[in-house]
């Protein structure tokens, strides 16, 4: 048990370390290009935006990186839940702005949609930080 | 084995239905499409790949055990497969815009430009709203709108590659590989980015994601069912109906097995109506506009006249012209559904919603039969039909791929098919040429430098709406028909083809004194409204297509 957990935190230490280093690099390629403060925003919010609250929240619904079990499949693999994330992110983040923009609730300055998407990101942590922590036993 | 006996000889049912059927449909698919020359030429390709699948690679037999004990095998290749993809996909998107500038794409560019601009972005619509983030980094209006145009179409790869991923057929991971590399060489998807069909393209991965949520009996299926119910309202009805066959087959089915019905999948019909009743609450507006329209036609294209006919069927490319660019794929399709199937039933479970496969057939019949039947857009729904397609497609070639990749011979003819595909998707995107020339959009975008902002635009032909829409950066646009008209298609007419110069004139003096009017290269230059307005003194030509009304 403990090391399919170990594999799991390997694999999850793998791929900070591979998104890190294409953040990293993609941030060099766009300085380049363009000026530092917007190439930071897009590269760092992009991910905010597309990978942080989808890849929590996969988790808090799947907390479960392997199937460990027969009965409960709470599981989904490293490459599935990448695939799911970037849609989870939007599905979640446009959904909630739609019907904030509906209900006339003013987040659609600059700022402020900045800061319901970073507590947008926080609540994904919390929920798929708490589901993952009790589900694995860590 | 049933057995068939004609005269003396006796053959196996199965060994002589499945080449009968397969030929018959291969046949069926050259229907008005192709002459007789190019028939013969198709079948003979057809015949080739038969061969090929059943006699060189199977042998007569299909052994799925043996892909699953390779199932670990050569994934570097696959892996590599996938990269390419991404890399093809990338650079096809690119290249119209390195090859013609700022309005390389098709006719709904100019409209939803207009709604990325920043005085009304971001609407309520939810394509929008879904860039807002992309936009508030620091992009133009015009980079964020194709910026999530792109978008869109990576997030079908990543939910096609999830759906095949989430059923439990063999080697799924290599299949849905497969499937990427083929969605991203389509002809099919890459158009569907020309004509900047935006919401139904964010729209249809959320419709993929969704399925795939709901053979996983996932709750955030409801999130995803949500969003495509705001995105676009059409193919959340292919969505809605996707569901009710898929419900309708599964009560079926437990009814006739006498299997107890899944509470969960109760609760979810019952949850989705809720959320349906929500987001219509939310989209009303939106919504019953787009259902007066069906209900208007009664759904059907035979009701609707010939000059609303492009907007009717969808302002996408005709079921003809689909069925020469992807014919090319039928033969795959058709051993692809005979594999999955024949894997499905040796792999059967016992609840309808855990054979995936039999799901995934009945959604591609329900997407042939839409596409097919003359209803009201019906050309977009070729989008849905070419991803599961695509997604059968994949498992017959994967077979083939397996087989190829054993020895040096096979990789390097591997190689060269991978070429070529690539270089014709490449070849389409460089070449597809723009609905506007470079000059007549400087044109248009010059037109603000001469006109004060309460100027009425006017264009003679509806082509140019859109662009004028926008990229002139002014309010008041007229096009037949299209936004701010008033005339309706008897004043057009009259306006186009009627005799009297006169009548022109008092018909423009009523629709505004500070009018502009754009003629742009598509005019038929003999036609008596371009004569009048090009040759008459009360009009002034401003630029080689603008001229303003001097009343």
């Amino acid at each position: 048990m403990k090391s399919s957990i170990n594999k799991v935190y390997q694999k999850l230490i793998y791929s900070v370390v591979i998104v890190f280093i294409i953040f990293v690099l993609t941030v060099n390629i766009l300085i380049y290009w363009i000026d530092f403060s917007t190439a930071m925003s897009i590269v760092f919010g992009g991910f905010m935006v597309m990978f942080v609250p989808g890849f929590f929240l996969s988790i808090a619904v799947y907390p479960k990186f392997k199937n460990k079990g027969k009965k409960k499949k709470r599981f989904l693999s490293i490459d599935k839940r990448l695939a799911l994330t970037p849609m989870l992110s939007i599905a979640l983040i446009t959904f909630l702005s739609v019907v904030f923009r509906r209900l006339e609730i003013a987040i659609f300055s600059e700022k402020i949609f900045f800061i319901y998407i970073t507590l947008i990101c926080f609540g994904c942590i919390l929920a798929g930080g708490a589901r993952y922590y009790f589900n694995n036993k860590i | 084995m049933k057995q068939l006996q004609i005269g003396s000889l006796k053959f196996e049912l199965k060994k002589i239905l499945l080449p009968i059927l397969y030929f018959t449909i291969c046949l069926l698919a050259t229907l008005n499409i192709l002459t007789l020359f190019y028939k013969i030429i198709f079948l003979v390709y057809a015949f080739a790949i038969y061969f090929f699948v059943f006699q060189v690679v199977l042998k007569g037999k299909f052994s799925f055990e043996k892909y699953k004990r390779t199932e670990n095998s050569k994934k570097k290749f696959y892996i590599a497969l996938i990269i390419l993809a991404i890399i093809i996909f990338s650079v096809i998107h690119v290249l119209p815009f390195i090859h013609h500038g700022d309005a390389a794409l098709g006719y709904d560019t100019g409209f939803y430009l207009k709604y990325f601009d920043k005085d009304v972005f971001p609407s309520k619509d939810a394509f929008t709203v879904s860039a807002s983030p992309f936009y508030y980094l620091g992009l133009s209006s015009q980079t964020a709108f194709y910026f999530t145009l792109a978008l869109g179409q990576f997030l079908i790869l990543a939910s096609v590659y999830f759906l095949i991923r989430s059923t439990s057929i063999f080697s799924s991971f290599k299949i849905a590989c497969v499937a990427i590399f083929l969605l991203s060489v389509s002809a099919i998807q890459f158009y569907s980015f020309w004509w900047a069909i935006g919401q139904q393209i964010m729209a249809t991965g959320f419709l993929i994601i969704t399925i795939a949520l709901l053979l996983k009996r996932s709750w955030l299926m409801l999130l995803t069912a949500a969003l495509t119910m705001f995105l676009h309202t059409s193919t959340f009805l292919v969505l809605a109906l996707t569901f009710i066959l898929y419900f309708t087959i599964y009560l079926t089915w437990s009814l006739i097995k006498k299997q107890k019905v899944d509470k969960k999948l109760i609760l979810f019909i019952v949850l989705g109506l809720i959320v349906c009743a929500f987001v219509f609450y939310f989209q009303y507006d939106k919504i019953s506009g787009q259902f007066e329209f069906l209900v208007q036609y009664k759904g059907l294209l035979k009701n609707v006249p010939d000059w609303n006919m492009a907007k009717a069927t969808g302002f996408f490319i005709d079921i003809n012209s689909f069925r020469s660019i992807t014919i090319y794929l039928m033969p795959w399709v058709v051993i692809g559904i005979y594999i999955s199937l024949l894997w499905q039933r040796e792999n059967r479970k016992k609840s309808l919603m855990d054979n995936h496969f039999y799901l995934i057939f009945s959604t591609l019949c329900l997407f042939l039969t839409i596409t097919v039947l003359p209803i009201i857009y019906q050309s977009r729904n070729i989008v849905y039909l070419n991803i599961f397609m695509i997604i059968f497609a994949s498992i017959a070639m994967f077979v083939v791929v397996e087989y190829l990749i054993k020895e040096k011979t096979g990789k390097i003819l591997l190689l060269i098919l991978l070429l070529i595909f690539a270089g014709r998707i490449a070849y389409a995107s460089w070449t597809k040429q723009p609905l506007i020339t470079e000059n007549e959009l400087n044109e248009i975008k010059s037109i603000e430098n001469i006109a004060n902002e309460n100027a009425v635009i006017m264009a003679t032909n509806s082509s140019y709406a859109p662009w004028l829409f926008g990229f002139s950066n002014q309010q008041y646009i007229i096009s037949p028909g299209y936004l701010r008209d008033t005339w309706g298609l008897e004043k057009w007419i009259q306006f186009w083809y009627g005799s009297s110069d006169e009548t022109r004139y008092d018909m423009l003096l009523k629709r505004a004194k500070n009018l502009y009017i754009f003629m742009g290269a598509m005019e038929n230059t003999y036609a008596p409204y371009y004569q009048y307005i090009s040759t008459d003194d009360h009009f002034i030509q401003i630029s080689d297509h603008v001229w303003k009304f001097q009343p």
